[in-house]
């Protein structure tokens, strides 16, 4: 009796820390790592990366070039193109996670086909209300911009501004 | 939105997005577009076909650009504007409300559901106005046509949009909108062609 109850103990303990760091890596803030946005054909108009430092004190950062960045946006229209085809049920409206083992990638298309997408560290994010503020972003700052012109690469410094804006009040939250 | 999902009155939406607003002075908006409808007369030769043609421009370019904007404030999902009966709702009660705080609404729609007529109860692009005799045929508020024909092109509902009756103009006492179908265009998938 006397010599089970420790290891019982001590088994009980490491459990309660396995868990303890489940729940932690589950519960700790996501941190945004990069914001796409992609136009009706597939285009990439904007795409911004951004360093992220998670609950470990690890910096996640995306390190991709220009044309990668071009294809894989273009790789993703048709991927959330084909997943509204392939839907077996009506009104299907894309892709809007992807969960991998190291980030999460949320997706968010406007009627118009606007696409805003972005990369997370692993952690709970409010994606949907991230997604929307970067579209408004969008539409207050790039659309309603006269010198903008529709569907051509977004190079405005109040979009940058309030992009930055909305992902550091994501990533700077404890 | 999920399918479950209730939907909000049009018209309540509309309000709710009115007075969340950003708004400017009615004066001042009623003045920079008499400049502005002016300025492409001159720049026109007092062409007024040629005006027409030209506000319906830069009403479609205002058009494809603040549906995003309508979109994202109302919260419509993937389903907004699927039939064309939806999309004249949201132009009549939601949109003109948003934008420019006029009342209006849907009538005489057709049997097949394809042609109906927005009357709005004010006009604020109007007010002030009055068309000297040579600039007869000039229809002033043509943007706004340009706007919501621009706007449902947006979200592939192509539609030929023009006035019906128009105060200015001296035919009507409101300002109306004819706006009929020409097709819903099915959604273009990159892997098709």
């Amino acid at each position: 009796m006397s010599t089970t109850t420790p290891v019982a103990g001590v088994a009980h303990a490491v459990d309660a820390r396995a868990l303890g760091a489940c729940a932690a890596s589950a519960m700790a803030p996501g941190r945004i790592t990069s914001v796409w946005v992609i136009n009706k054909s597939g285009g990439l108009i904007y795409h911004r990366a951004f360093d992220a430092v998670d609950g470990r004190g690890e910096t996640h950062a995306m390190r991709l070039d220009a044309n990668a960045t071009l294809r894989l946006a273009s790789v993703w229209h048709s991927m959330h193109a084909i997943a509204r085809k392939v839907s077996p049920t009506r009104g299907c409206v894309g892709i809007e996670s992807v969960e991998c083992d190291t980030f999460d990638l949320y997706c968010f298309q406007a009627e118009t086909g606007t696409k805003i997408v972005m990369t997370t560290t692993k952690g709970t994010v409010d994606a949907r209300g991230t997604l929307r503020r970067a579209h408004q972003a969008f539409y207050a700052y790039a659309l309603q911009n006269p010198f903008y012109e529709m569907e051509m690469p977004v190079r405005c410094e109040l979009f940058d501004a309030e992009i930055a804006n909305v992902v550091r009040s994501v990533n700077e939250r404890t | 939105m999920a399918d479950g999902r209730r939907r909000t009155d049009p018209a309540i939406a509309g309000a709710r997005c009115w007075q969340g607003a950003e708004r400017c002075s009615g004066e001042l908006f009623a003045l920079t577009y008499g400049a502005l409808v002016r300025q492409i007369l001159r720049d026109r030769e007092d062409d007024v076909d040629a005006t027409n043609a030209a506000l319906e421009r830069v009403g479609r370019s205002m058009g494809t650009r603040i549906v995003e904007e309508y979109l994202s404030r109302t919260g419509a999902g993937a389903r907004a504007c699927r039939s064309f009966e939806d999309a004249c709702e949201a132009v009549a009660k939601t949109a003109l409300k948003m934008f420019l705080g006029v009342d209006a609404r849907t009538r005489d729609w057709s049997e097949d559901v394809d042609e109906c007529v927005i009357e709005m109860d004010t006009n604020p692009l109007a007010e002030f106005v009055e068309l000297p005799k040579r600039y007869e045929g000039l229809c002033y508020c043509n943007a706004l046509c340009g706007a919501i024909r621009g706007a449902l092109e947006a979200v592939r509902v192509r539609t030929t949009c023009a006035f019906e009756s128009d105060p200015l103009a001296g035919n009507g006492d409101k300002f109306a909108i004819r706006i009929k179908l020409v097709e819903i265009v099915p959604e273009e998938y990159p892997f098709d062609d």
